[in-house]
């Protein structure tokens, strides 16, 4: 199959040119056709390649797109920049060298215009007119598919990540230390659904979707860098929610940057921004409030005036109101917004308004952020109404070229088995007493990364789902062995269980080749956590290791340490994960009564913060509860068997388990402690039994069944 | 006391602060090997600690740099930080310590806590007035609904080397470099956690018998004849 990428075109008709030329081999040529891309830097400055088809029947072809006035030599000075461009950029890969002077293959270049009279060759300069493109190609020698997986891994190179952490401590290969050594070094590349991604440019909104640990957030970035690369005079705007990420941003955009450009960009045009910002740092909104004239409203304002987890909603509603469709400044050439289920729909309209036709916005998201809400409003509310009540954004389509609805579909950030596990906790699949939650969308079981195996995800129907094939990277499966992975402890007392967690830590550290922030322990009950985590740390104190409570008050960066084990609460944690997980007292989750939805949130939330290694723990009988869960979920092959439930069903869940408000629970927790102690009093002999009236027996007996 | 001893007994205090919700954020010692043989029993292997009372006087931003670094060993339940360091020469005798308390320089007012999910997001949130990201100190201060306490830092040190006529070897410093109030010797862990509970933490002292009743320890006294006859700190045992 050949494959279109289409990116940034300087050139637009190149696009039209090289579809109509190619698309007639999309089934019968093997590889793949770029149009805007690469992006090469160079000593004069990066150079921009218009098209590059890559395919096993006809080798590596640049396509360059330059007016043609009968002059040769100019045309041959130009294809000769391109070719030392294209050339340098393979030979970075040792594989595809030659000796030292040349390559295994060759790079053909080809002049398009359509002041050429049919196809000229002059030497090695060839020429085109865009009708006689596809038979010049033609006759072009293959290559083997072994050099054609070399030239696009080359062609999308781009530089590694994160440079992966040194483990110097790392002596044998089998450690664990060694394979999350391993692991992570494979995650430092992008895969070519990350690489497309970034490249594709539609000239209109588009959507990226994925897991947490997709890696939209690097996708972004990429795409910026290019589309900066690409478009040097567009006012491009890379926004966000979470403060912590500028940092995490402005690294992978100059990395980026350097790849393609031999240079950093220029700030001034590629602008990193806070979604909100203020009167001293510009955000995106701030930008446009003031490019509009408006006040610029701050958080203090914004938390008065509508509560602090409305401020933000409500600032941006407020500027919307003061101005008409045609007042907002439209000042941007193109917005990538990143963690978009944090934000106020208002804020799209406004990032919508603000930019210039044809409204290049681009957002990502995380599909799961929460197991019982789509956090993000439909398509068509998003970016609201026109003052004809037209939505702004009516749809996207599936089958555009370039793409305008991207799917990322590779979780590195969990093993499968963690997902598929904490997936069933998460909704209580195997629970005994049935469901806790669904998504109100079954169709969103496939957009995550599951498969159908047997059934259909219908109301009323059974189905069994499992963790497709493609949803997970190779690795995992070579490096990890399923029961590894992901493990249940069921103890007696909670100090048993922070022994035993305090040896396994101990054993990590002195044994298994793992770091202090290689391991992060978690404490599930809110309530009980500081008591429950002053346990463990003194367990851990006893075997000679220190550890720290985090808090919320440091950034992100410092929740781990060299020489201290990081014990967090589940509010703490969300947003990291470590190679090896402990989840303390999981027995919460499977406490009935109020709110269980919530308490099973937090265990899908603890269990996903593993990256390759979770130890699920509890203590009691509510635990062997959790465990046969666990267990449940490893005979069925990591896959979830179930019914779906009806639409009547769905409702009554909601009902029974949702998230209660502080007054409601105070009432029914007093309601109960109450009724609590009349029945203990009348086992104590202190009351008789008859006190309970007849009919309230009965009620209870009618209600227990 | 030893190196270990006193680890054990920092941790306990450590743990009981944390399962009497006293602490919001903690963190165990741990035994640091020092150049020359020297062993430290503290919150960090890193070289440099952040430090109350490092410049002339205590100041915000100080209080927020010792937050942001988490190096301390708890971070109380109204904002105070406790830091406690102990080091020991070659030999096993106790050579330093350094013990520091930080009152909260934050009170907050009616709704505010409530609406933050909690205490330290609420310091986190006033704490981001006075330094908007990206983290450019800004000598402007912002009006907040939160007032700002003149409270200050206390230390106290002990170095059992240094000794002139401007320190005492184990003095106590209160709200500024210069202040160095002679005291009779080395604390232990005792008699520091007793003074910052009875005298700043008076809810916390009456609530708690196990923190009033803590074990004083007493070493060496290294306070001399000349520095007695000013105002001291003074503690003896009772006979």
């Amino acid at each position: 199959m050949l494959e279109l990428v289409i990116g940034s075109q300087k050139n637009p008709h190149a696009k039209t040119v090289l579809w109509e030329a190619f698309s007639q081999y999309e089934s019968e040529w093997t590889g793949t056709l770029y149009v805007g891309y690469p992006i090469i830097a160079s000593a004069e400055g990066p150079i921009s390649v218009d098209g590059l088809l890559c395919c096993k029947e006809h080798g590596l072809v640049v396509f360059d797109f330059e007016s043609f006035d009968g002059g040769f030599s100019a045309v041959e000075a130009r294809q000769d920049e391109v070719h030392a461009a294209v050339f340098r950029k393979l030979y970075d890969t040792k594989e595809l060298r030659r000796g030292r002077q040349g390559l295994k293959i060759d790079i053909s270049v080809i002049t398009v215009s359509p002041k050429v009279d049919g196809s000229k060759r002059s030497e090695e300069v060839v020429l085109a007119n865009p009708e006689k493109l596809a038979s010049v190609v033609s006759e072009l020698p293959p290559m083997s598919q072994e050099l054609l997986a070399l030239v696009n891994a080359s062609i999308e190179r781009v530089s590694n990540l994160k440079p992966y952490a040194k483990r110097p401590q790392v002596t044998r290969t089998d450690s664990r230390g060694a394979i999350i050594g391993r692991i992570e070094k494979e995650i430092a590349n992008l895969d070519s659904w990350q690489k497309k991604a970034a490249i594709e440019a539609p000239e209109g909104p588009q959507r990226i979707r994925g897991l947490a640990g997709s890696g939209k957030t690097i996708v972004l970035a990429l795409k910026a860098a290019y589309l900066h690369a690409q478009n040097p005079d567009w006012d491009i705007v890379l926004t966000f929610h979470t403060r912590s990420l500028y940092q995490q941003l402005r690294d992978l955009v100059l990395r980026f940057s350097f790849e393609q450009m031999s240079d950093e960009p220029n700030w001034d045009k590629l602008r990193i921004l806070h979604a909100w910002g203020s009167s001293r740092y510009p955000g995106v909104y701030s930008t446009i409030a003031s490019a509009a004239g408006q006040h610029i409203r701050d958080f203090d304002y914004g938390k008065r005036t509508y509560g602090y987890n409305e401020a933000f909603e409500g600032v941006s509603a407020e500027l919307l109101e003061g101005l008409r469709d045609d007042d907002v400044p439209q000042i941007f050439d193109a917005v990538l917004i990143d963690e978009a289920q944090d934000l106020p729909r208002q804020f799209f309209e406004l990032a919508y308004l603000a930019s210039k036709p044809p409204h290049r916005v681009v957002w990502a998201y995380d599909e799961l952020q929460n197991l019982t809400r789509h956090t993000m409003p439909p398509l068509e509310e998003l970016f609201g109404k026109t003052p004809e009540d037209v939505p702004r954004v009516p749809g996207l389509r599936t089958d555009a070229a370039p793409k305008e609805d991207i799917i990322l579909p590779v979780c590195y950030r969990n093993t499968p088995w963690a997902l598929s596990v904490a997936h069933a906790l998460g909704f209580g699949v195997y629970r005994e007493e049935g469901l806790v939650q669904f998504f109100d969308d079954p169709q969103l079981w496939e957009e995550i990364g599951y498969e159908v195996v047997r059934g259909k995800i219908e109301p009323d129907s059974h189905v069994e789902l499992r963790r497709a094939r493609q949803s997970y990277p190779r690795y995992f499966e070579e490096l990890l062995d399923p029961e590894d992975a992901v493990a249940t402890e069921v103890f007696d007392t909670p100090n048993y269980q922070a022994e035993w967690v305090a040896e396994s830590i101990r054993a990590n550290l002195e044994e298994d080749e793992l770091r202090h922030q290689d391991i992060l322990v978690i404490v599930c009950n809110a309530l009980r956590q500081k008591a429950d985590a002053a346990r463990v740390m003194k367990a851990l104190a006893d075997h000679g290791v220190s550890a720290h409570l985090a808090g919320v008050t440091t950034s992100v960066d410092t929740l781990y340490r060299e020489d201290s084990i990081a014990v967090s609460g589940i509010f703490r944690a969300k947003g990291n994960e470590a190679p090896m997980v402990y989840v303390l007292h999981s027995e919460y989750g499977a406490q009935s009564g109020l709110e269980l939805i919530k308490r099973r949130n937090v265990l899908f939330t603890a269990i996903t913060r593993s990256r390759a290694w979770v130890r699920v723990c509890g203590v009691g009988s509510r635990m062997v509860a959790v465990k046969r869960e666990v267990e449940a979920v490893v005979k069925n092959d990591y896959s979830l068997s179930f019914s779906v439930p009806s639409v009547e069903e769905l409702k009554r869940l909601r009902r029974i388990h949702r998230d209660m408000p502080e007054a409601e629970k105070s009432r029914i927790s007093a309601a109960e402690k109450e009724f609590r102690e009349i029945l203990s009093r009348i086992e104590r002999g202190e009351l008789p039994p008859e006190v309970i009236s007849d009919d309230l027996l009965e009620l209870v007996r009618r209600v227990h069944d | 006391m030893t190196p270990q001893a006193a680890r054990i007994e920092l941790t306990e205090l450590v743990s009981y602060l944390l399962t009497n919700e006293l602490a919001i954020v903690a963190q165990t010692p741990m035994i640091v090997d020092r150049s020359g043989g020297i062993r430290e029993v503290c919150s960090s292997s890193l070289k440099a600690t952040r430090s109350a009372l490092v410049g002339a006087s205590g100041t915000l931003w100080e209080y927020r740099s010792v937050l942001r670094s988490g190096d301390f060993l708890v971070l109380l339940y109204e904002g105070s930080i406790l830091q406690m360091q102990y080091a020991f020469s070659p030999d096993g005798a106790l050579l330093r310590h350094r013990h520091a308390f930080l009152p909260c320089p934050i009170r907050f007012e009616g709704d505010m806590v409530e609406e933050a999910p909690d205490l330290e997001t609420a310091i986190g949130m006033v704490l981001e007035e006075f330094s908007p990201w990206p983290t450019n100190f800004s000598e402007q201060v912002e009006h907040t609904e939160a007032s700002l306490l003149l409270r200050g830092p206390i230390r106290f040190d002990f170095d059992r080397e240094l000794h002139d006529e401007l320190h005492s070897a184990c003095h106590l410093h209160i709200s500024s470099e210069s202040c160095r109030v002679p005291v009779f010797g080395p604390l232990s862990v005792g008699h520091f956690v007793r003074f910052v509970f009875r005298h700043f933490l008076p809810n916390a002292w009456s609530a708690h018998e196990e923190i009033r009743s803590w074990k004083l320890r007493y070493f060496d006294r290294t306070i001399e004849q000349a520095e007695t006859e000013e105002a001291f700190m003074d503690s003896r045992r009772l006979a």
